[in-house]
């Protein structure tokens, strides 16, 4: 599903954040990508966002060469990767609701199946008696549930989460984990870049460690350091 | 496009408006002011170009020889003007005329004119009325190949009028341009605040892989917006002081009337409107095409 050949990445000011990095996911797979600040983790999805390019090397996504996609091709590779950020980033001024469902009218989806789809995946994510809410009146683990009903609201095939856990407290964290499994359990790849320790040697997945712009370990159930 | 894609668009322009009322105010006014002038000047160089073709259809031509000429070389004159196409009706006005004709005009001082019958200086000369204005020049072309003849037409007068004109055709060209350009970089600053307060929304949009054009139209709309209004603004303005100005001139002063002929106020707006309202949305799309090229890296 998702392929890199030999990626690096130098920014202009000459910091090479990614050393040769190859890999391989497949399609339903649970993948945890660690590594403490810095290490290179950001920069590895945003090469999968097309947010920034690669200096070398050829990214692969769902059998697509991404490495020259014309540009007006890129909303149409994003719509097949659901995002969620550490810090949620949802519309203030928006309900709940109104935050999933203007995922769908985006990609102009009819008002008949967004009040259809709306409902369902926020039942699913827990959230139906909050529809009505906007963030502010949310706790941290309501409010990334939300973002986490937009990111999957178009049903992507890939789920990428950056640091999804790095606001909520342990109880709140484990409850979005939870949530991801799900979500996994029904068939879609899921990327968390996280750092937190906890949860990855729990939860017993693929692991993959980079430190210094460099892949140093991928274990397919792997802990959060090799002494587990 | 979807309608209700449209929809979501035009909320979202109206919206932009609203979230920066002062600098869509703003936009709105100097496109208004801008369409304004344009407006005024439009309707000061039609008029003069009516009054202009007023003016020649109502006065003909004077022909006359430039030096003492006998009986028969006017006659002779005569049948050469009979040949001339388009000439309806060939006056001829003698000398003792033509100073008759001078002594009326000059009223009071007609008395200056007496003893001059004698030694009069006026030579004998023939009115052409032509039976359409617009040959006037063919004619003129042809009386120009009768040597020892002067032609005397409403050549100043039409001259002037045309400078004028001219003269009102280029300032309202360099004020149109002068405004249209601060239109456009108050358009633009206008949308950028709208780009700027949305500036995560337009984040989050990219992320869940919204077109660069879904991003795009709402402020293109609000530029269109902006466009309409500020050009409907000044045509309401003009459309009342017009029909005032030309109704006050008519009933004050019924004896100029002759020369002061207006266009109607209907005339005006059938090419006033479509006018204002394609460089008042020009403006608008212009500046946020701008804005959006520079701020909305999409």
């Amino acid at each position: 599903m998702i392929q890199l050949h030999n990626i690096t990445k130098i920014y202009p000011n000459n910091v090479t954040a990614l050393k040769n990095i190859s890999l391989s996911i497949e399609k339903g797979e649970f993948v945890f990508i660690i590594g403490s600040s810095g290490s290179g983790k950001s920069t590895l999805l945003k090469l999968l966002l097309k947010e920034i390019e690669p200096s070398h090397g050829e990214i692969i996504i769902n059998e697509k060469n991404i490495t020259n996609l014309r540009k007006k091709e890129i909303p149409f590779l994003r719509r097949k990767l659901g995002v969620v950020f550490q810090d949620f980033r949802l519309l203030p001024n928006k309900t709940v609701y109104e935050n999933v469902a203007f995922a769908m009218q985006i990609v102009e989806a009819t008002p008949k199946e967004i009040r259809r789809n709306v409902p369902m995946v926020l039942s699913m994510v827990g959230l139906a008696k909050k529809a009505r809410c906007y963030p502010n009146q949310l706790s941290g683990g309501e409010q990334q549930r939300t973002a986490l009903a937009r990111a999957i609201i178009n049903n992507p095939p890939i789920l990428i989460c950056d640091e999804p856990t790095g606001n909520l407290d342990p109880v709140t964290s484990w409850e979005i984990m939870k949530l991801l499994k799900d979500i996994n359990d029904r068939g879609t790849t899921v990327i968390i870049a996280t750092h937190e320790k906890d949860i990855v040697d729990k939860m017993k997945k693929r692991v993959i460690e980079i430190k210094n712009g460099t892949l140093i370990r991928d274990l397919p159930k792997g802990g959060y350091s090799d002494e587990d | 496009m979807k309608i209700r894609t449209m929809k979501y668009f035009a909320g979202q322009g109206f919206r932009g408006i609203w979230r920066n009322r002062l600098m869509s105010l703003a936009s709105i006014g100097t496109i208004a002011s801008c369409l304004m002038i344009v407006g005024i000047f439009y309707c000061i160089a039609v008029n003069v170009d009516y009054m202009l073709e007023t003016l020649e259809e109502t006065t003909g031509i004077t022909v006359f020889y430039t030096e003492e000429i006998s009986e028969e070389k006017i006659q002779a004159l005569e049948n050469r003007l009979n040949q001339i196409d388009h000439i309806e009706k060939i006056v001829y006005i003698s000398p003792e005329e033509a100073l008759n004709k001078e002594k009326e005009e000059w009223g009071e001082y007609g008395s200056l004119l007496e003893g001059l019958e004698n030694d009069n200086p006026l030579p004998p000369s023939f009115e052409i009325t032509l039976d359409d204005i617009r040959y006037q020049k063919d004619v003129i072309a042809q009386l120009n190949r009768i040597s020892g003849i002067e032609i005397r037409y409403l050549e100043e007068e039409t001259k002037i009028l045309i400078g004028f004109n001219n003269m009102i055709r280029i300032i309202s060209l360099v004020l149109i341009l002068i405004l249209g350009f601060i239109g456009v970089m108050l358009m633009d600053n206008t949308i950028r605040l709208t780009v700027y307060v949305r500036k995560n929304e337009i984040n989050i949009m990219k992320y869940i892989g919204a077109t660069d054009w879904f991003i795009r139209w709402p402020f293109v709309i609000e530029g269109i917006i902006i466009g309409i209004i500020g050009s409907i603004l000044p045509l309401i303005i003009i459309w009342f002081s017009y029909s005032f100005i030309t109704e006050l001139i008519y009933e004050r002063n019924t004896f100029i009337q002759k020369i002061l002929v207006f266009r109607t106020t209907g005339e005006i707006f059938n090419v006033l409107t479509p006018i204002s309202l394609v460089i008042g949305i020009g403006i608008g799309v212009i500046g946020s095409a701008i804005s959006i090229r520079r701020y909305l890296k999409v």
